[in-house]
């Protein structure tokens, strides 16, 4: 049952409340309305101090004590935004109405009260404080889904592993970190690498299509998949294939992800990679060249399961580093609107030969803080370094 | 946001006219609107990307739904496509399945 609306009616005049008992008393005895009665504006706001859920005042102008204008602005004090004040004056008292009106009455009746109208008035106000009562409702569900996002992006973030150096027993001879720096609106960029034998490790950067919760979940999957087909089979190819065909099957209205996927020999420093549909990594080179690995003609996985995918390799001798990113780091904008671009991340990348892995990503991250001047991330910022040491 | 595209059929062929640029803000609803002319008899949808100068991922989606879905396999064409987002589908993979056309 819908509880009642309280109503408080103040007037200095005694018949008031039998009257308003008389007329209303079908609405108070069906539990739709409740009374409240004063005969003045200090009594009043007492009355409205123990019982704050008041959501409407027929208020009385002329009144001993405190007057209905001076009780208008102590109700406004209160900043209730479903309380509706309806104004009660003697015929003819425009410019105490005006003055009432402007300092944010609902509305007004006359006496004599024709009860009827003042009926019509108060279901008016209770059509309005509902309104409000509906939109606060959806403004605190819409803080809940923020905490929620805030939540879900948390939780995102321990998928991807943050133990550096992630496998102790190589530091003497790989150097390996990754970071994620979030947009404002959660993303679907990640990050993985994972052990696939004892000379073997695998590494993955990837982006889901879009924003939100979707591409949240879409990753999650995808980071999952990408994992246990990749202990699963020892080539990338092999990997990417059979991780596209089961993708494809959890791909709701065409959702992709684009992804990196690269094994590395620990002994030899010998990379093979397939590349579905990613931005092509970069090799900085130990002599301080950069090379952007040469495009592939594989697709984003979670499109057409029959593709098939194809790998390529590379060499890292030591000293040479493979730098992994999404678009992010290409895509991030000056306020003039412009993009870092690849050029700008090859003369970073140059300027940082020599450095640790971490040192490279921090590097790239300040170039980009510098050129976005303090523009709005607007995605996520992901990066995976490998160095041969 | 305005809508800054244009979808118009004329017997089998679906013509979309895309605006200045294709991102999440205004694939959504692009995306539903395409998704209306399913089982419609369309076999080739043309992107007239004359005006378009930013595509993203959430813009791809909608041209492999166009592939995918729209027909058994539809013929897609991109109109007057400039090099960047050309380079936009070249990377994720999609090119081959595209033709371009200049007029």
């Amino acid at each position: 049952m819908m509880s009642p609306i309280k109503i408080l009616s103040v007037d200095d005049e005694a018949p008031m409340e039998s009257m308003m008992k008389q007329f209303f008393r079908r609405k108070i005895r069906s539990g739709e309305y409740e009374f409240y009665f004063a005969r003045n504006g200090v009594k009043a706001l007492e009355i409205l101090k123990d019982t704050p859920d008041i959501e409407i005042i027929l208020l009385d102008i002329n009144m001993p004590e405190m007057d209905g204008l001076t009780m208008l602005a102590k109700v406004n004090e209160m900043q209730n935004p479903a309380l509706r004040v309806i104004m009660v004056s003697a015929y003819g008292d425009l410019a105490n109405i005006r003055q009432a009106m402007n300092n944010g009455a609902f509305d007004f009746v006359m006496k004599p009260i024709n009860l009827a109208d003042l009926s019509m008035t108060i279901e008016k106000a209770i059509e309005q404080i509902n309104y409000v009562h509906e939109s606060q409702k959806e403004h605190s569900q819409l803080e809940s889904l923020k905490k929620d996002l805030t939540m879900a992006r948390d939780i995102q973030q321990y998928f991807l592993p943050q133990m550096f150096p992630p496998f102790p027993e190589d530091s003497d001879r790989l150097d390996i970190y990754a970071s994620m720096e979030a947009a404002k609106d959660i993303g679907g960029d990640f990050y993985d690498f994972f052990r696939i034998d004892d000379d073997h490790i695998a590494f993955v950067i990837g982006d889901v299509c879009g924003k939100g919760i979707p591409a949240a979940l879409f990753m999650a999957v995808s980071r999952t998949i990408i994992r246990s087909k990749g202990a699963q089979y020892g080539t990338a190819g092999a990997c990417m294939t059979e991780s596209n065909r089961l993708l494809e099957g959890y791909s709701a209205d065409c959702m992709f992800v684009t992804v990196f996927y690269a094994i590395y020999n620990t002994k030899t420093g010998f990379v093979t990679y397939a590349n579905a549909g990613h931005n092509p990594p970069h090799l900085l080179r130990n002599d301080g060249t950069v090379e952007e690995l040469p495009r592939s003609t594989n697709m984003m996985l979670g499109v057409f399961d029959m593709a098939a995918f194809e790998e390529d390799s590379l060499q890292l001798e030591p000293g040479d580093t493979l730098v992994m990113f999404t678009d992010g780091v290409t895509e991030a904008m000056n306020p003039e609107g412009e993009e870092f671009g690849t050029g700008r991340l090859q003369t970073t990348l140059g300027g940082l030969v020599g450095k640790s892995s971490q040192q490279i990503i921090g590097g790239v991250r300040d170039a980009i803080k510098d050129f976005a001047d303090g523009a709005e991330q607007s995605d996520d910022i992901t990066m995976l370094v490998v160095k041969r040491k | 946001m305005e809508k800054d595209y244009e979808v118009i059929k004329d017997g089998s062929v679906l013509t979309v006219v895309l605006g200045e640029e294709l991102t999440r803000i205004n694939a959504p609803a692009l995306m539903d609107e395409v998704t209306s002319y399913m089982d419609q008899g369309v076999e080739k949808v043309v992107f007239d990307a004359t005006k378009l100068t930013f595509l993203s991922s959430s813009g791809v989606r909608v041209i492999i739904f166009c592939k995918k879905y729209l027909s058994t396999n539809s013929n897609i064409v991109f109109l007057n496509c400039d090099d960047k987002i050309l380079d936009v589908l070249d990377i994720v993979g999609i090119r081959p399945f595209i033709t371009f056309e200049k007029r």
